[in-house]
């Protein structure tokens, strides 16, 4: 019960909270809409609800989230082990290059191979996210102290139990802190995945953009800032708890 | 038995162990002593093979070690370092019950065991149990290491500097506490220490290391009395090498049987310094001396503490 109330009291909840009252309202604000841009034919977005923007905008997140940290944090053990540590240079190279692609790039080049829609959009997020999780990965498998290391293979621990039990928890909260950049960063990411004909909270922007209907622009946006700082709140909350 | 056997190790081009054979019995405890780099860290990982040897085998009753795997052989010994290693993240209770839960032990028998070992190295567990290691000081850190490192029973036990980075008061009192554990559960354990005063107060056997090399072995007696060459003799004693003979010495060895003097008796296990201390602070030069065991008395004098033969030159 002092938990709930203790949580009541976080910013995660607030700001979701809003989040879920902004979505709840839209589809009832074309008068507000109507009022505040008196020249627009149609002043609220209606292609697709708001609800369903969201819920696919989730999705794609979602699941290029569920691959990047599983990748990610395969990638980053594997480079910290012996037999991988001769990969640490290109990996990190690597996935640093991932970064610097533009998202917009490896869509265009993602179309042709995988066609319009969700697929080409999940898969640029995976590209642009790694890199994130990777470094975090890295960095906290790295800033593992010495001393349990040492008494962790001194008393018997095998190598496998070792970073199951004594490095991935002493990590947890700096991979944690990567896993939470690569989903603020995708979530915002994931919008221009509209322009490839994906379903997100980006179509109303894009629409918008191409039409000259800033009321479109400010629907998305809102709705795509909201999630973007409540899922930040709450993967913050989950690192508190870790450490 | 642990026996080490003609044991080399390289790194590079270094021998950082060159050739050391050296037997330690069961139930004593066996200090390697040396500065720093001389091969006695490198040695004690060679024995649960944390390191490999580039020769000679390690025997721990009779079983060459290389025969076993690894980390089965390591949950069989205890294992202790400088740096302690607690696990940060785990309670004290579930650090001790690390090695009887890898051995598949049942939760009541280990909760049972770590109760125990808390016991033992005296702290009480109703206190402690459920702290995390950040919660205790340093002192207390290392006896829950102490415990951990006892916790499946091992039948020996290896300490790397384990006392090193404590303050004077603290190391004075966990040695205690390890000879108190040792005489109770006569453990065999491999200390290595660059303290020649820990070794002389925990080791029935000190081995002094060189280069690599074992220089000299002994009890702490033997290399006091007669160091082998002028390092040993630099390193067990330099200028307070007579005083810390005294530390060795029972004062039965020197007590003249049937002889009377004034005051409270000695007991005959006592060692020379502290029959020198109750001299020099009672102003006397003899006292009374008994040993219990079977009950004679006698005498103690200044000259026979200076003078094994009683006779001064």
């Amino acid at each position: 019960m002092s938990r709930l109330l203790r949580l009541a009291g976080r910013p995660a909840v607030w700001v979701s909270g809003a989040f879920l009252l902004v979505l709840g309202a839209l589809p009832y604000s074309a008068g507000l809409f109507g009022a505040l841009f008196p020249d627009l034919p149609r002043p609220l977005y209606s292609r697709a609800s708001f609800l369903d923007l969201a819920l696919s905008h989730a999705a794609l997140v979602g699941i290029a989230t569920l691959v990047v940290v599983g990748v990610g944090i395969g990638v980053g053990i594997f480079v910290t082990r012996p037999v991988g540590r001769d990969f640490a240079g290109p990996i990190d190279t690597l996935t640093a290059v991932g970064q610097t692609f533009p998202p917009t790039a490896v869509l265009a080049l993602a179309v042709p191979a995988m066609g319009y829609g969700g697929a080409p959009t999940v898969m640029a997020l995976i590209v642009y996210g790694l890199l994130p999780v990777v470094s975090a990965t890295i960095a906290g498998l790295n800033a593992v102290p010495r001393a349990p290391m040492q008494a962790a293979d001194g008393i018997g621990l095998s190598p496998g139990g070792r970073l199951l039990k004594v490095e991935l928890p002493l990590a947890a909260p700096v991979i944690l802190s990567g896993v939470r950049t690569s989903v603020v960063l995708n979530i915002g990411t994931a919008t221009i995945g509209s322009t490839v004909g994906a379903l997100t909270l980006g179509s109303p922007i894009i629409e918008g953009l191409s039409g000259s209907n800033p009321a479109y622009v400010i629907q998305g946006a809102v709705l795509v800032g909201l999630f973007a700082v409540a899922a930040d709140l709450w993967l913050d909350e989950l690192e508190r708890a870790l450490t | 038995m642990i026996v080490l056997d003609r044991l080399t190790k390289r790194f590079g081009t270094t021998l950082a162990v060159d050739n050391l054979s050296l037997t330690v019995p069961n139930g004593s405890i066996c200090a390697l002593v040396g500065a720093s780099g001389c091969g006695k860290s490198t040695t004690l990982r060679l024995i649960n093979r944390l390191s490999e040897p580039d020769g000679g085998h390690v025997l721990i009753d009779g079983t060459d070690a290389a025969s076993l795997a690894p980390v089965a052989l390591r949950r069989r010994i205890g294992y202790v370092i400088q740096s302690i290693g607690l696990f940060p993240h785990w309670s004290i209770a579930r650090n001790i019950g690390t090695v009887p839960e890898l051995l598949g032990w049942p939760a009541h028998r280990v909760a049972q065991r770590v109760d125990e070992l808390l016991d033992l190295v005296g702290l009480d567990p109703a206190r402690y149990r459920s702290r995390r290691p950040h919660e205790l000081s340093g002192g207390q850190q290392q006896r829950v290491g102490v415990a951990r490192a006892l916790a499946a029973d091992p039948d020996l036990l290896l300490m790397d500097e384990p006392f090193g980075a404590l303050d004077p008061v603290t190391r004075d009192g966990l040695q205690g506490a390890l000879l108190d554990i040792q005489a109770r559960t006569r453990k065999t354990v491999v200390i290595v220490t660059h303290d020649i005063d820990e070794a002389i107060r925990l080791a029935s056997l000190i081995a002094v290391l060189d280069g690599g090399r074992l220089i000299q072995q002994g009890s702490p007696h033997e290399l006091l009395a007669r160091p082998a060459n002028a390092f040993v003799e630099a390193f067990v004693g330099g200028p307070r090498r007579g005083l810390r003979l005294l530390q060795v010495t029972p004062v039965g060895e020197r007590t003249r049987y049937g002889m009377g003097a004034e005051g409270v008796p000695i007991d005959a296990g006592a060692t020379l310094d502290v029959a020198l201390e109750r001299m020099v602070t009672g102003n006397i030069d003899r006292i009374p001396v008994l040993d219990r065991a079977t009950g004679r008395s006698g005498a103690l004098s200044l000259t026979d503490i200076v003078a094994p033969d009683g006779a001064l030159r």
